[in-house]
């Protein structure tokens, strides 16, 4: 049954891997937002009820969430004195997808 | 702030959309076909390539890797692009893997019925396509890392992660389950030998259900079912959750297919104890998609693609709640080698799969040709025939496969077996096969009502090549006042993505060289009286390989004592060490084969070969008549024995240069007297002779030492 330890030395190379990548997510503030993320994925969108939109408004959408994502990007390095700051920016995003959601 | 305008690839995604819907047909009628061949064996009209056994492989490689793999690479081509906020890291390389994916959907659908098989369940492909998987696959994986490397959003969405996942994990799988010593262009055998092939198969196995099943899908449902529902995933963290323990538990969960076999009682507990943990994230992850739709549930009256979707996260509840429930060796005992696994994968394949790849569809088409779908009422009737076709799927053989099990191991009051017959068991649920077939055709003019509303749809519509998108570039934050800024610089960027493929290459050139040397030692038996296949049988034994025998017949006697009166004494680990594959089974529609040596003569063989009902009324085995008349493929001998003995088969050097062809000689001589004495004339130099020897064989090594019984 020698095989067994290949295959323990492979699914643990494996898990390894995965630890080493769950260490950086968690180090690097993957997860240190945990809401706006949800969220975003239902923006930047270019659906076909969306077509009729004129670019511009699209333009101004992509833009938008941007702006905040910046804003979160600096306070990740000034971790407390702004945290305050992030959920602030967090608690307005729902109101942008859920629009959006609105229409389709 | 530095806006980027870019493009989205929408041509990779149409292209792996249609590749979808082709090859579901395709893999779809093979099933039905093979459905039909259950109950009727003349399906086949007697013609070798369309036997069950050949297109069992064909069927099931069909549908996993190219109806669910190019739904899988459909998916994550539209979403990745979307959630990395870039286009693929390459369009070459995305070509690359559109046109080598097919390219190798098309050698399995012509080497399979031609028999060039492995036989290892969902690895059957022979080694120059298994090469191409890898290079395709590893040309995805590239693509896949170089568009998160280069993308605009810091943030990995939880998608991104479950699709990393499917990448590094199958790249292992394939090449540790792959190590195969070729013996011509389309013939290896495995470098692991009996129980170790096992487990390795099964490790790999399980796994591929895991990882290209489930991961990459539990990943596009994460991105698809909240736009199509308008509004966030339930609980993000809950998603985060689900993904970090699922990649940590599935990979363990292997041995559970082989539960009551000769693998070692260690191994299985451990498979066993992790099938059950899995329960866990499974049913967070089919919670969190279900509880998305809180208060939206009238969206769901309305939209297809989220009538699909609900009805596929469902599905994935119930396989993922049966899953561990069958990998409980009580349950199992009962479960294994019959239907029930076969209603449990199509409950799985059906519902969570296909419905969900159905889903994508029906949402993807309107996007990409920038419409409206071109007929709601159609996707309905496709949702309705869809659910009706697994129903009937699956109940009729969940009934079968209970019925089976329960009849092979029911005993008289005088404590003798009360279908001594195994026909008997078969005969019962011919019935439920019928009525598998009536499900199958459900779900397949479905999928065909779809192919139709779908090219309607893009026939109204106008197809937007590329999307345009604006998106700031994301900043190097490596340089960030952090403390952990040395790691950042490592992980991140450019050489996060070096690291892994490292890693990657690391694995993979220590398999290369570690697993021959561990093996070669492991295969010295155990059992003395066990010794190598005769020249003769070997090539009987590639005959059994070729037609896929073991896709209804086990060789794995389990110790109960309801086996062991029916088919003898329970298998042992040390009798397998030259079996190069392994070829225990997964699944009984006849007997298992175990200890069939002897226990009929030659020439019941012969006619069950030719007529299978001429000596069983009522079986459903088709017959094989051509073994009768084809020549046994005597010139690869050489090479065959010369690969064996690099796997480890102890054949004296030399042996295949002459010895082998005297011995092979006599031993078909033997046969053919035999088979006279049975009143039945044959020449030596047929396939028939050959594997009827292999049959002869089969389980009489210790059957012959220790104890001399009379065979009966």
């Amino acid at each position: 049954m020698s095989v067994v330890i290949i295959l323990m030395l492979a699914s643990l190379a494996v898990g390894l891997v995965f630890v080493g990548a769950f260490v950086w997510s968690v180090r690097s503030g993957q997860y240190e937002d945990t809401l706006t993320p949800s969220m975003r994925v239902l923006l930047d969108d270019t659906t076909t009820t969306n077509v009729p939109q004129t670019s511009k408004s699209a333009v101004s959408q992509v833009s938008k969430p941007a702006e905040r994502a910046d804003q979160r990007r600096a306070a990740d390095w000034e971790i407390g004195d702004t945290a305050g700051l992030e959920t602030g920016g967090t608690l307005q995003s729902p109101t942008a997808p859920s629009a959006t959601a609105l229409k389709i | 702030m530095n806006i980027e305008t870019f493009k989205y690839d929408n041509r990779i995604v149409r292209a792996f959309a249609i590749a979808t819907v082709i090859w579901g047909i395709v893999g779809m009628l093979v099933g039905l076909l093979a459905a039909v061949e259950l109950f009727f064996p003349g399906a086949n009209l007697n013609f070798q390539f369309i036997t069950f056994g050949r297109i069992r492989p064909l069927h099931t490689n069909a549908v996993i890797f190219a109806f669910v793999g190019n739904g899988m690479f459909m998916g994550i081509y539209y979403s990745l692009q979307r959630l990395c906020k870039a286009r693929m890291f390459s369009d070459f390389l995305s070509w690359f893997n559109f046109w080598g994916w097919q390219l190798i959907i098309v050698g399995a659908a012509l080497t399979l019925p031609l028999g060039f098989t492995t036989s290892k369940e969902y690895a059957e492909l022979e080694w120059p396509i298994k090469v191409a998987i890898a290079i395709v696959w590893i040309a995805f994986s590239v693509n896949l890392f170089g568009t998160i490397v280069k993308r605009r959003e810091k943030h990995m969405y939880v998608a991104i992660w479950f699709f990393i996942s499917t990448a590094v994990t199958i790249t292992v799988l394939h090449v540790v389950n792959s190590m195969t010593m070729p013996a011509g262009l389309f013939k290896s055998y495995s470098m692991y030998a009996g129980v170790q092939d096992a487990l390795v198969q099964w490790w790999y196995g399980h796994n591929a259900v895991a990882f290209f099943l489930t991961t990459p899908y539990l990943g596009l449902m994460y991105y698809f079912l909240p736009k199509a529902a308008g509004r966030p995933i339930f609980s993000y963290r809950l998603s985060i959750i689900h993904f970090w323990a699922l990649v940590f538990l599935y990979i363990w969960a292997g041995p559970h297919h082989l539960l009551y076999t000769a693998l070692p009682d260690w191994a299985q507990s451990l498979g066993m104890v992790f099938s059950l943990m899995l329960i866990a994230p499974s049913w967070g992850g089919m919670l969190n998609g279900l509880l998305t739709l809180r208060g939206a549930w009238d969206k769901v009256r309305q939209d297809p693609v989220l009538k699909f979707m609900v009805a596929a996260v469902t599905a994935y509840g119930m396989a993922t709640l049966e899953g561990p429930l069958m990998s409980i060796k009580t349950v199992n005992s009962l479960s294994h080698y019959t239907d029930w696994t076969i209603a449990h994968v199509h409950g799985g394949g059906l519902g969570w799969n296909g419905f969900l790849t159905f889903s994508m569809l029906y949402y993807l088409f309107p996007r990409l040709y920038k419409t409206q779908l071109w007929s709601t009422k159609l996707a309905n009737y496709h949702f309705w025939l869809g659910m009706l076709g697994i129903i009937f799927y699956v109940v009729p053989i969940y009934v079968a496969g209970i019925t089976e099990g329960l009849m092979w191991k029911q005993f008289n009051k005088d404590s003798f077996l009360q279908y001594p017959n195994f026909l008997e068991s078969i005969v019962q649920v011919v019935p439920m096969f019928r009525l598998r077939s009536i499900g199958g055709t459900l779900y397949l003019l479905g999928t065909l009502l779809m192919a139709y509303n779908l090219y309607r749809t893009a026939k109204a519509g106008r197809f937007e090549p590329d999307t345009e998108a604006q998106a700031p570039a994301l900043e190097k934050t490596a340089e960030a006042p952090h403390g952990k800024y040395s790691f950042h610089r490592l992980l991140e960027g450019k050489p996060m993505f070096f690291t892994v493929l490292a890693i990657l290459a690391i694995l993979v050139g220590g398999m290369i060289e570690i697993i021959p040397m561990f093996l070669i030692q492991a295969n010295v038996p155990t059992i003395a009286s066990v010794k190598p296949y005769t020249p003769l049988e070997v090539l009987g034994r590639d005959l059994y390989i070729r037609e896929g025998c073991l896709g209804c017949h086990s060789q794995m006697i389990r110790p109960f004592r309801s086996e062991t009166e029916r088919y003898g004494d329970y298998s042992k680990a040390g009798e397998y060490v030259y079996d190069h594959p392994f070829l225990w089974g997964s699944e009984r529609k006849g007997p298992d084969l175990a200890r069939e040596g002897g226990r009929y003569p030659d020439a019941w063989h012969f006619n069950h070969m030719d007529d299978p009902r001429a000596t069983s009324p009522g079986s459903i085995m088709p017959r094989y008549s051509w073994l009768l008349t084809q020549k046994l493929d005597r010139e690869s001998l050489p090479a065959r024995l010369a690969a064996l003995r690099r796997v480890g088969v102890p054949y004296p050097a030399g042996f295949e240069n002459g010895p082998a062809q005297k011995d092979l000689d006599a031993q078909a001589a033997k046969v053919v007297a035999n088979l006279k004495s049975g009143s039945v004339t044959c020449d030596p130099d047929k396939e028939i002779v050959a594997l009827i020897a292999y049959l002869q064989r089969l389980g009489t090594d210790i059957k012959s030492a220790p104890v001399t019984t009379a065979a009966n």
